[in-house]
């Protein structure tokens, strides 16, 4: 065949780009799957009471890749969870409520596998973050807004009480900017406001009052204690006098309570 | 290519060349790294550098992760050129493609440590020094004292004349060097 010697440098040269790194007890992996921000993805292999895990180091969440996962976004949500569902990929929390996403099996040889699957997994959802669903100033008020406030919150509530991007029930319907957990097994959520324009900024009101509403009639009905808008008065899109009474509305809708990112310190009083 | 491409660069590529290869001075003699940047993962300090030629600061952003002191980032942002850094150093992380298909596969992967500088296109390309391709020199730089003098080289900064700033991670704390180079250590994989 003609073509042999090409097939055998393209293996060759794919080969190539398989490199690794020992880190303590696990190896980094270093793949040829790459995103569209031009990352080759890391995979991180460890081993413990005979079950190998397969992760990503926590790398897609610390934003190792530079790229903010945007589920505030409906696109993009349901994009994330195609991926996340179809390569079945599992998650949990880590060192500073850093989430990994990670797959694991007892058989040696199902490791490949896993790792197509993780890296493949990766190399998607950090392609589609690249992909502007809103434009993208709305994108980056919604950033600035997402991690500042998360700051600010983490600055007041002890870490192990706190869920950042919390979903409540079983579909991932309903996620919730952040989640305290209090004694007696309460809950109290926060979710943001913000919006580059008066059109998004009223958006974002009255999704919040549509997820205040699911929360009140899901699962956790019984354990939520309180539930407060924080609303980014110094966004560009507010305006006190036009959303007067659409506010309102949610507050007395939904019987939540409202702080203004101007009087922030008042959340210490209510959390 | 996205993030990858900066037009602001690629327009301005002489003065962008000017910022970067001119010399310029750092005044602080000791960097403290103490601050939690704007992600809860790592600690970050900012210090203006002074070019002389141009009126507005220069900002040399120093992150260190919290949890491996070893894992640090060197940044230089001039907002007159762009928003994102314009030249930086990773000492460890994600491994970068130079994308260009008239290199081999292979060449395109840089992994880290490396710098990041852009080119006429105002394409992020990542390189490695001749030091860093040494495995015993790559293995010094990893002590951060040593790296910013390497750093202050290949952006042409310096403190005063010719001589180059200290760095303290958490300076009150009890000077305990933190490593945690495992990712998936302390993790409960259910």
């Amino acid at each position: 065949m003609i073509y042999e010697p090409i097939f055998q440098s393209v293996i060759a040269s794919f080969d190539k780009l398989w490199k690794f790194k020992v880190r303590g007890n696990s190896l980094e992996i270093i793949t040829p799957y790459v995103t569209t921000s031009q990352k080759f993805i890391s995979v991180f292999l460890s081993e413990k009471d005979n079950e190998y895990v397969i992760s990503d180091g926590g790398w897609v969440d610390s934003n190792m890749y530079e790229s903010i996962l945007n589920f505030e976004d409906d696109i993009f949500n349901r994009a994330f969870f195609h991926y996340y569902n179809s390569f079945n990929i599992k998650e949990v929390y880590g060192f500073n409520k850093v989430k990994y996403y990670y797959k694991k099996t007892s058989k040696a040889f199902a490791i490949p596998s896993l790792i197509f699957d993780l890296s493949n997994f990766i190399a998607s959802i950090i392609s589609l973050s690249e992909i502007d669903f809103v434009d993208k100033q709305e994108k980056e008020t919604k950033e600035r807004f997402q991690r500042t406030a998360n700051s600010f919150i983490q600055s007041i509530v002890p870490e192990d009480k706190l869920e950042l991007g919390a979903y409540l029930g079983k579909n991932n319907e309903v996620r919730i900017s952040a989640v305290i957990r209090k004694p007696k097994s309460k809950l109290i959520l926060i979710h943001y406001i913000t919006g580059s324009t008066p059109g998004y900024f009223f958006n974002s009101i009255t999704r919040t009052n549509f997820l205040f509403e699911l929360a009140a009639k899901g699962l956790y009905k019984e354990q939520i204690e309180n539930k407060i808008s924080l609303i980014d008065n110094i966004a560009s899109g507010y305006n006190p006098e036009h959303f007067n009474s659409s506010l309102r509305h949610l507050l007395e809708n939904t019987h939540s309570e409202m702080v203004n990112w101007s009087e922030r310190d008042k959340l210490k009083q209510l959390v | 290519m996205s993030k990858e491409l900066i037009p602001e660069i690629k327009a301005n590529y002489a003065f962008y060349n000017k910022v970067l290869r001119e010399r310029k001075s750092v005044f602080d003699s000791l960097i403290s790294i103490e601050e939690i940047g704007n992600n809860s993962n790592v600690l970050e300090s900012n210090n203006n550098i002074a070019h002389l030629s141009l009126p507005n600061a220069i900002v040399l952003r120093i992150n260190v992760k919290v949890n491996n002191h070893n894992f640090f980032q060197f940044k230089l942002r001039c907002t007159d050129l762009c928003a994102v850094p314009f030249f930086r150093y990773d000492s460890d992380g994600d491994t970068h493609r130079n994308y260009d298909e008239s290199i081999p596969l292979e060449d395109q992967q840089v992994p880290a440590p490396h710098f990041h500088y852009y080119n006429e296109n105002g394409i992020n390309i990542a390189y490695k020094t001749p030091s860093l391709l040494d495995e015993n020199e790559t293995k010094a730089l990893e002590d951060i004292n040593i790296c910013i003098k390497h750093f202050c080289h290949e952006a042409n900064l310096r403190l005063n004349d010719d001589d180059f700033p200290e760095i303290q991670i958490l300076p009150g704390q009890i000077p305990l060097k933190v490593t945690s180079d495992d990712p998936n250590s302390n993790v409960n994989f259910i």
